[in-house]
């Protein structure tokens, strides 16, 4: 692949091969480096604030380009924030997308191979499909898919999803970091933003008592060591993470899980989390028969999450 | 003991299988004098496998399918997983069985669900190639199959796997299409030929009934009437011509057909718990089950064709044996039945482990 398109997709192996030989030193010093430096700090700062980040490449810029792709890690590694990290991949991961639909159909394939993505014109493979699949509803579900000897049919959306989320995987997976990073680049203004969000999203405040009777129903069941399906802790695992509760919390509710495996759950968890699921909708939580004992607040919403903002907004008044 | 030592005769002239990678799968044992299961067992060689058989002779080998760097230790997470095979169960337990069902029907049902699952789903829409049919010893099959890439499934997509397999999830909406609103060709792969090909057939049995027995069949669905039976039959007439005439159908009728006509007769069994679980024990094959005496059997798909447990699972010999039965029972093994009354009964070897190791009977 040429530098041009390579620094469209600076997380795979050949673009690191562009820049691997550059000293570390230079990067952060030179004045030549001005640029990539500022791309790399701007990458960051889309990523936080949730902007598209459409940069036009050409022959001058590309070196600089793929440099600020590892500027950027280096920042988010620099940062030690899993909030953080898993934004950042997510917004490299929804740019590569972007890029990719406007590719031809070889080079699309060439970026997928390289992610270990493979296509034929029979699909892709269902293991391919199933790991990256962003959720398991609907079209994402197996079962809705067109199967047929191991290969699961995809039209170009879906298969450049997919590569979406092999993207996310990959950026989050590259360990990257360089000391003395915040001698010479100003990361106040991403640690400001970090911290703000923090104060928003306290996971501190979680309050029992307002949760809906579906998921205090789900988490009852947990307790008890009752063998609650996939459906439900995906749900609760999706409902904690909305409202804001930290990883390592979410993982002591589900402790008593009989099945209960640390480094599964804690896979399952981080990819629910990291992949930033909603909560099932009411709708969907009574067709996988999760919806318990609702009361009178539910009949007049549609979203567990909308039950918790009503009650906390309620609560918050009162005191 | 009779049965621990027919076993131990079997161990020591039987040629084991050994598991793939089996260094690094965790062993289970039970035993004839003991309840508990001894497991966290690892071995180096094969020989070792086979020494500790011989010796111990134990009731039920298990193996766990899933592969560890440290098979030994005994807290899951100190044994880093590694992969696992892929296992489904298919066990007369879980399957519904027409009452007063003989032990040989049953095994018939349970083979044609074995059938099913291998030729619809694990083969033809899973292309999985590198699969080996199992006969647990006593109600059922396993199949394991090891191809590469299933190794490093998590739960979450073994469950996927189940639910394809059972057709748990299935969206009609996305089945019959948002643009081009209609019932799917039979020829399409996956749930839509199925559902394609089951709505085909229940509109062909509908339209070649008779007025009454047409009605009453339609009656019978849950919501439908006399005028809703009347529309359903014309729905179902032009549907029968135009595959789009889907929509001139009530939507209830619709879910009808796909949760009960549709899913109910083309999905297949599996036993999720079984599936998901990626640090299952089961049973080794060519070791034998204390239940019953039978050969846990690999075989190949050719050989699963004419496989008949009765008589293809039998290891032992037919010299005659006396032993004591301690309540009726009748059983017919290879060229032998009988219905035993309590008292001394002599039988061949082999129905004599059989005998025992069902409880009916003890050793002389």
């Amino acid at each position: 692949m040429q530098p041009t398109i390579l620094a469209k997709y600076p997380f795979l192996p050949e673009a690191f091969d562009l820049v691997k030989d550059e000293s570390m030193d230079e990067i952060l010093h030179s004045p030549a480096f001005n640029r990539a430096r500022e791309l790399g700090v701007a990458r960051v700062q889309r990523a936080l604030k949730n902007e598209d980040s459409f940069l036009f490449i050409d022959e001058r810029n590309c070196f600089d380009v793929v440099l600020s792709f590892f500027i950027s890690k280096a920042i988010v590694s620099q940062m030690n924030d899993s909030f953080l990290l898993r934004r950042h991949a997510i917004f490299e991961a929804k740019n590569a997308y972007h890029y990719l639909e406007e590719e031809s159909r070889e080079t699309a394939d060439a970026v997928a191979r390289s992610l270990g993505i493979k296509r034929d014109r029979n699909g892709v493979s269902f293991v391919t499909f199933l790991k990256y699949s962003p959720n398991a509803y609907g079209q994402w579900k197996l079962a809705n898919s067109r199967l047929s000897g191991g290969m699961v049919e995809v039209d170009d959306h879906t298969f450049l999803r997919l590569v979406q989320e092999a993207v996310r995987e990959r950026v989050e997976g590259i360990k990257f970091s360089v000391d003395g990073l915040e001698k010479t680049l100003d990361l106040g203004p991403i640690r400001a933003e970090l911290a703000n969000r923090k104060v928003t999203h306290r996971a501190d405040r979680v309050e029992l008592e307002s949760f809906p009777p579906c998921m205090k129903s789900i988490m009852a069941q947990i307790e008890n060591s009752i063998n609650v399906p996939h459906q439900g802790r995906f749900s609760l695992v999706a409902f904690l993470n909305g409202i804001g509760m930290k990883e390592e919390d979410i993982m002591k509710i589900m402790a008593p899980i009989p099945d209960f495996d640390d480094r599964m759950t804690r896979y399952q968890v981080e990819h629910i989390t990291g992949k930033e699921y909603s909560t099932p909708s009411c709708d969907t939580m009574r067709t996988y028969s999760l919806c318990f004992e609702p009361d009178g607040l539910c009949a007049r919403i549609k979203h567990p999450m909308q039950y918790y903002e009503y009650r906390l907004h309620v609560s918050s008044k009162k005191v | 003991m009779f049965l621990q030592k027919k076993f131990k005769e079997y161990y020591s002239r039987a040629e084991i299988g050994m598991p793939r990678r089996f260094t690094r799968r965790e062993y289970g044992f039970m035993f004839f004098e003991r309840q508990m299961m001894l497991r966290h067992i690892s071995f180096s060689s094969s020989q070792k496998l086979r020494n500790f058989l011989t010796e111990k002779a134990p009731a039920h080998v298990f193996y766990s399918s899933a592969y560890y760097s440290k098979p030994y230790e005994k807290e899951m997470k100190d044994k880093e997983w590694l992969g696992a095979d892929l296992i489904f169960d298919l066990d007369a337990d879980h399957l519904a069985l027409p009452e007063n069902c003989t032990y040989e029907r049953m095994l018939g049902i349970v083979k044609n669900e074995t059938k099913k699952l291998l030729d619809d789903f694990l083969i033809r829409d899973f292309g999985f190639d590198d699969l080996e049919v199992v006969f647990s010893g006593s109600r059922g099959y396993h199949i394991h199959i090891y191809d590469r890439e299933v190794l490093e499934l998590g739960s979450r997509e073994r469950r996927e796997i189940v639910d394809y397999v059972t057709g748990n999830g299935v969206s009609i909406e996305l089945m019959l299409g948002k643009d081009n609103y209609a019932v799917p060709s039979v020829s399409e792969p996956g749930w839509y030929g199925r559902i394609g090909r089951a709505i085909g057939s229940y509109t062909d049995r509908i339209l070649s009934m008779d007025d009454e027995e047409r009605k009453k069949e339609l009656k019978n669905v849950k919501g439908v009437g006399d005028v809703r039976a009347e529309r359903i039959y014309e729905g179902l007439k032009r549907l029968k011509k135009e595959p789009r005439a889907v929509n001139a159908l009530p939507k209830e009728f619709i879910e009808h057909l796909k949760d009960r006509v549709a899913i109910e007769s083309s999905r297949g069994e599996a036993d999720e718990p079984v599936t998901s679980d990626i640090h299952r024990l089961i049973r080794l094959p060519t070791s034998l089950h204390g239940k019953t005496g039978f050969l846990v059997k690999p075989l190949t798909l050719e050989e699963f064709d004419d496989f008949d447990p009765l008589q293809d699972a039998v290891v032992f010999g037919d010299e005659k044996v006396s032993v004591n039965v301690l309540k009726p029972f009748s059983i017919r093994i290879k060229d032998f039945s009988c219905n035993a009354e309590e008292g001394i009964v002599e039988m061949p070897e082999y129905a004599a482990v059989f005998a025992c190791a069902r409880g009916f009977c003890a050793e002389e």
